[in-house]
């Protein structure tokens, strides 16, 4: 008798989504699926409308990723009208693109990953939380987390205009400039976020790498999945988060294509599947293989793992140290482990923090000179940014009115579909046998998409009121044999 | 898109009383919470109004420092009563569209976090719910069920809070 094991809604996690357990005739995972149950329709929304009003409507997709699809936008609509923006509005944006990251890194991992591990997985669902942390770490942690969040948005509202949805970026620059004044407690913001990094990465290591449970979770083979990686790089194929070329590596490690985004058509595909509303994107030079992973696998992961494993190094000095502790500690690159991406996440953070000091002390940063108005409508045009949960790619076109004609969004959830239901394959695989589940093992499962961090925010904006953790036991038929809710 | 923009003023330093609207403001009916408080700045006296499409820590950021709040939001409804407006008390908000998060904590958790950390949370002093449909999807303007009965419901909403508030026998 065939059963299955839905966990919908799924828990932490922007948007609405759901999994899908099948179980064979022995009771043992046969398949997994997670779906995306509502569909996005937001480019059809955009059709018509002046381009310039792409960098208010594309942060309003949701509250979790509004600075990359601004900057995103900003970034398309640069190419759309043909403009390079002063070196002083590159350095404005990027400062505040990272104090997004640092935002957001942080409070990923100390609200939605650090509790399986603070309070264990198997701890009570109503404890697994940022209130559960303090409890058993202290007052402190949670204090430092705020501040640290708090800081960083006062650069994002300082230069942008407003958090969580940011309106500061034009095509050929930006909307204001700094003052020397501002400049100091924007370096000194940079240096407290150098240190919280700091202080994170060590947590990290006190609590997982040096717990032998945890360490072999992370290292477990459920949580393995053999895939092409990809990412922005800079010049010197060092991490980026900005600005760059799009490079994929392959399961190996080598270099699969180095291209500039407004090509990524040429590179990613769509694949359409009837049980989901996201579209699984492939590696369109291999072609469509379906749900495999492994050598002959089209499937390519986006990220923060993704990043340390497609490029050669960080950009900046702490952070370099740590992917090199890194890549040691999990015996080399490519590192295909899922669960690695909380560590690789706090790294990117240090390297944001470093760049923003970095910028803070650059000599052009409080010029006058943040914008260039020299426009040419092009009517195409492509941003790419690699936003936290990967890369981003805004894609317009427009007619001789500057009006929108198409309008094409690669997220980096999109283009994790396929990977995370691969993973939550394996995880399921791995940790589910027969239908009485306890809820500790179908929270293993959670954790192997909850890695990933996916958004699907973009996919739908409202939440139908609280969410508990409703598992459904199904026989082949659809018949319900048992129900499990979480408090 | 005016009609429905975020308001962006931050609270006024010293004020007790905040009211606050939330909602995407191209999702359709979900953006009613941010209509209605649209109206309210003023009319309210020794009260902040403030509309946000955030959720979550956003909503520490806003609230703290306020002895007391009154939150407006969409409330999902099967019943068909659209633009209907119900009065939820503390801890029963089941239904209200961002109230909830599903990033981890939902409202209470945010305000327990607050709490926790020593910063100075105010009481909810009442939810107020404006029934919309089942469904939401991507526009920039309310439904005309909702649409008319926006003023009733600001009126009705006033005359809550100032029935509330203690009266100046000065």
């Amino acid at each position: 008798m065939s059963e299955r094991v839905t966990i919908n809604p799924i828990t932490r996690l922007e948007g609405h989504g759901k999994i899908e357990i099948f179980l064979d005739d022995q009771g043992q995972v046969e398949n997994a699926f997670w779906q995306v149950v509502e569909l996005r329709g937001f480019e059809r929304l955009c059709l018509g409308r002046p381009a310039e009003e792409m960098t208010r409507i594309a942060p309003n997709i949701c509250g979790v990723c509004p600075s990359a699809h601004h900057m995103a936008a900003t970034k398309a609509l640069d190419a759309l009208y043909g403009v390079d923006p002063t070196p002083t509005a590159k350095l404005l944006r990027q400062l505040e693109y990272n104090a997004f990251y640092l935002e957001d890194h942080f409070i990923h991992f100390f609200f939605l990953a650090a509790p399986d591990f603070v309070m264990g997985p198997d701890a009570p669902p109503g404890e697994r939380n940022i209130l559960g942390i303090i409890a058993k770490l202290g007052k402190d942690i949670g204090s430092r987390v705020i501040e640290v969040r708090k800081r960083n948005r006062n650069i994002i509202k300082l230069l942008f205009g407003k958090a969580p949805h940011p309106e500061g970026g034009l095509p050929g620059g930006v909307s204001r400039g700094i003052t020397e004044e501002e400049r100091k407690w924007i370096k000194d913001t940079a240096e407290y976020s150098i240190e919280f990094a700091k202080f994170a990465l060590e947590l990290f290591k006190d609590l997982v790498l040096d717990n032998k449970s945890y360490l072999d979770l992370i290292l477990n083979q459920a949580y393995n999945l053999k895939t092409y990686y990809m990412a922005l790089v800079d010049e010197n194929n060092r991490v980026s988060f900005y600005d760059g070329k799009v490079r994929v590596v392959d399961p190996q490690g080598r270099e699969f294509a180095l291209f500039d985004p407004q090509d990524y058509a040429e590179h990613i595909g769509e694949w359409v599947e009837p049980w989901t509303y996201v579209k699984l994107n492939y590696l369109k030079k291999i072609g469509w293989k379906g749900l495999i992973e492994g050598d002959d696998t089209a499937l390519y992961r986006v990220a923060p793992l993704a990043r340390l494993n497609v490029a050669d190094g960080m950009a900046t000095p702490l952070a370099q140290h740590e992917y090199e502790n890194m890549f040691d500690r999990l015996g080399g690159k490519p590192a295909h482990h899922t669960l690695a991406m909380h560590w690789a996440r706090l790294i990117c953070a240090l390297q944001a923090a470093e760049h923003n000091w970095i910028i803070a002390n650059h000599p052009l940063l409080t010029s006058k000179d943040i914008r260039n108005m020299n426009l040419r409508l092009k009517r195409i045009g492509v941003g790419c940014v690699e936003a936290p949960r990967g890369t981003l790619f805004h894609h317009y076109e427009t007619d001789g009115q500057g009006l929108l004609t198409k309008v094409n969004l690669i997220v980096a959830t999109q283009n994790n579909a396929a990977p995370i239901c691969l993973s939550v394959k394996k995880a399921a695989q791995g940790f589910v046998e027969g239908p009485v589940v306890k809820e500790g093992l179908l929270n293993r499962v959670e954790m192997a998409f909850r890695a990933y961090d996916p958004c699907l925010g973009c996919a739908t904006h409202a939440w139908p009121g609280q969410i508990p953790l409703t598992i459904n036991i199904r026989e082949k038929d659809g018949r319900l044999v048992r129900t499990i809710k979480r408090p | 898109m005016d009609a429905l923009s975020e308001l962006s003023s931050a609270p006024k330093p010293g004020a007790k009383t905040l009211i606050l609207g939330l909602g995407n403001p191209i999702l359709g009916d979900d953006g009613v919470g941010l209509v209605i408080v649209q109206g309210l700045r003023g009319r309210v006296k020794g009260s902040d109004v403030a509309g946000t499409t955030g959720s979550g820590l956003a909503l520490l950021d806003l609230v703290a420092g306020y002895d007391q709040l009154y939150v407006v939001d969409a409330l999902l409804s099967r019943d068909g009563r659209v633009g209907d407006l119900v009065k939820i008390e503390d801890g029963d908000g089941a239904g209200l569209i961002h109230f909830f998060s599903s990033h981890g904590l939902d409202f209470f958790n945010i305000m327990q976090l607050g709490r926790e950390l020593g910063y100075q949370i105010p009481k909810l002093a009442g939810v107020y719910g404006i029934k919309i449909g089942e469904k939401v999807s991507f526009d920039e303007n309310l439904s005309e069920p909702i649409k008319e009965r926006i003023e009733t419901i600001r009126q009705a909403i006033i005359r809550d809070i100032v029935a509330g508030q203690p009266q100046d026998t000065t």
